[in-house]
């Protein structure tokens, strides 16, 4: 279990900046959601935690060494294509199996993928289907299972469940919850990107709100032992009300910053012009 | 009876065909029977020449086959390679569209100088001319994997050989298949003009022979010949597509 370091993380894509000082520290064990609108370089955070793309060395950290290169020790979990289409869904943990734990038996494998596939409550059916034959829903719990299988410490996910309606939504967030909080003491460290303040409350010890590009942190909120939100009661818990109205003013607060710096540039330009 | 039905639509259009040709010739007489003689008299005509066909088949299936698998394996090989390695398209792609830009056939009495024997030199020319459509085909499908998969791949570490044949591959074989189905065509067309010279039997030899010495009815069995040899290989190739291809919603 990892814990994550991020130091002065600055990145941009060619010359546009797109994260700017980027403070962060996380203890092993934390589900971190990465909150923020579109475009706020969330996803950019994840991609570079990842190892997808790189960063200045010393700026950022994941148990203590800097990250280099996409590793087997951090499973991402995608929006979309999480799954190669040409693959049966099963035959898609099982690469991921092959190349975690080298030289186990075929047999061996297939017993782990479908010990997964039970604890995503699907059934051994589905070990054959391809993922085009699979609902978004159930695609998305094989991608689920696959990055819990290879049992990484640190599991990012990037708005998995953007794309699914709200029940399936609800369910394999209860699921991923289950499953983070069903290895006690071993637990994962977890970053959730997201743009939903609901969903952040629901999964998150700790939420990280991004501000507009360049992005920053403009604010960060640890949930103590025991407080952490429920989806029965929070919408009935004042204090969890108080912080989810709290969360979405800052990014109206920040949106509106954003237009305003925009209409000013705009006008800079016409008056130049 | 399911064959029927799968295929009554075709069927059909092929009774059509033939009805049409038959009013055209043996019903109102509207095309000139030395140039288009009576369905009748090529059917009467096929016996005695089956011998002879299939001997043609056998040569042509030769020329063509050794010639297209080179062509595949060369070409999927050669452009996977330059598709993945930024440096080698950069540096070969001016060469690539030069080269690929000369129509095959002119390349006819260089073959026949170059090569020691016709079927080396027919060879040479089909697999010419499927290989330039495959390798352009093989770099722009690979160039357009989305990143996705390969950022997928890279975060399970896969090694490059498991990458390229569990990954790679599968992803840029939509494309390339299609590139695979047109040099199939365009290889049939090279068989013909490499059988026209130097060649002692071969389907598309059949026909011009015949054609030299005005027999337009054994011509036309030749084309009726050819044309159910290709449909029944493009049917083997589409099912073999299919087959690769069974993870796409169209398959």
């Amino acid at each position: 279990m990892f814990d994550v370091s991020l130091r002065h993380l600055r990145f941009a894509y060619d010359k546009e900046l797109v994260l700017g000082d980027i403070n962060l520290e996380t203890r092993a064990g934390d589900f971190v959601c990465l909150l923020g609108q579109s475009g706020c370089g969330k996803s950019t955070l994840l991609r570079l935690i990842a190892g997808l793309e790189r960063s200045d060395p010393g700026q950022l950290l994941v148990g203590g060494k800097p990250v280099e290169r996409p590793s087997l020790d951090r499973a991402m979990i995608f929006q979309d294509y999480g799954l190669f289409p040409w693959m049966s869904a099963g035959d898609n943990i099982d690469i991921a199996l092959r190349q975690k734990f080298k030289g186990m038996e075929k047999a061996e494998r297939r017993k782990i993928t479908l010990e997964w596939m039970k604890n995503i409550e699907l059934d051994e059916g589905f070990y054959d289907k391809l993922p085009l034959e699979l609902s978004g829903g159930q695609r998305q719990r094989f991608a689920i299972a696959r990055a819990f299988a290879i049992d990484p410490p640190l599991l990012l996910m990037d708005e998995p469940f953007g794309a699914l309606d709200a029940v399936t939504k609800s369910l394999l967030q209860d699921t991923v919850l289950e499953l983070w909080q069903k290895v006690g003491e071993r637990r994962k460290t977890v970053f959730f990107v997201t743009h939903s303040v609901d969903e952040a409350l629901i999964l998150g010890t700790h939420i990280v709100l991004m501000g507009q590009s360049p992005s920053r942190i403009i604010h960060t909120h640890a949930f103590a032992p025991g407080e952490k939100p429920h989806r029965d009661t929070m919408y009935s818990d004042p204090k969890v009300m108080e912080l989810r109205n709290h969360l979405i003013r800052l990014i109206e607060e920040d949106i509106q910053q954003k237009v305003k710096s925009q209409k000013l540039g705009a006008a800079g330009g016409a008056g130049k012009a | 009876m399911q064959f029927f039905k799968r295929y009554q639509g075709v069927i059909f259009i092929g009774v059509l065909l033939v009805v049409g040709y038959v009013l055209l010739t043996d019903g109102f007489q509207v095309l000139p029977p030395f140039l288009f003689p009576s369905l009748g008299k090529v059917v009467r005509l096929t016996p005695g020449y089956t011998g002879q066909l299939l001997e043609g088949l056998q040569s042509s299936l030769f020329l063509l086959v050794t010639a297209y698998v080179l062509a595949v394996a060369m070409a999927i090989s050669l452009g996977t390679l330059i598709g993945l390695k930024n440096i080698l398209r950069r540096n070969l792609t001016p060469y690539i569209n030069a080269f690929s830009a000369i129509p095959v056939p002119l390349l006819t009495p260089y073959a026949i100088h170059i090569f020691p024997t016709f079927k080396a030199a027919s060879i040479f020319l089909i697999w010419l001319a499927a290989f330039w459509v495959i390798l352009g085909t093989t770099i722009g499908a690979v160039m357009s994997i989305d990143r996705r998969y390969l950022e997928n791949a890279a975060m399970l570490e896969m090694p490059p050989r498991t990458k390229l044949f569990r990954v790679i591959l599968p992803a840029a074989s939509p494309t390339i298949l299609v590139g695979c189905s047109i040099a199939l065509t365009l290889s049939f067309m090279m068989l013909a003009v490499a059988e026209m010279f130097g060649a002692k039997s071969g389907m598309a030899f059949f026909i011009q022979y015949y054609s030299d010495f005005a027999r337009f009815d054994l011509v036309m069995l030749g084309f009726f010949f050819v044309s159910v040899v290709l449909v029944v290989i493009m049917h083997g190739f589409d099912r073999l597509k299919a087959r690769i291809l069974h993870w796409t919603l169209n398959n």
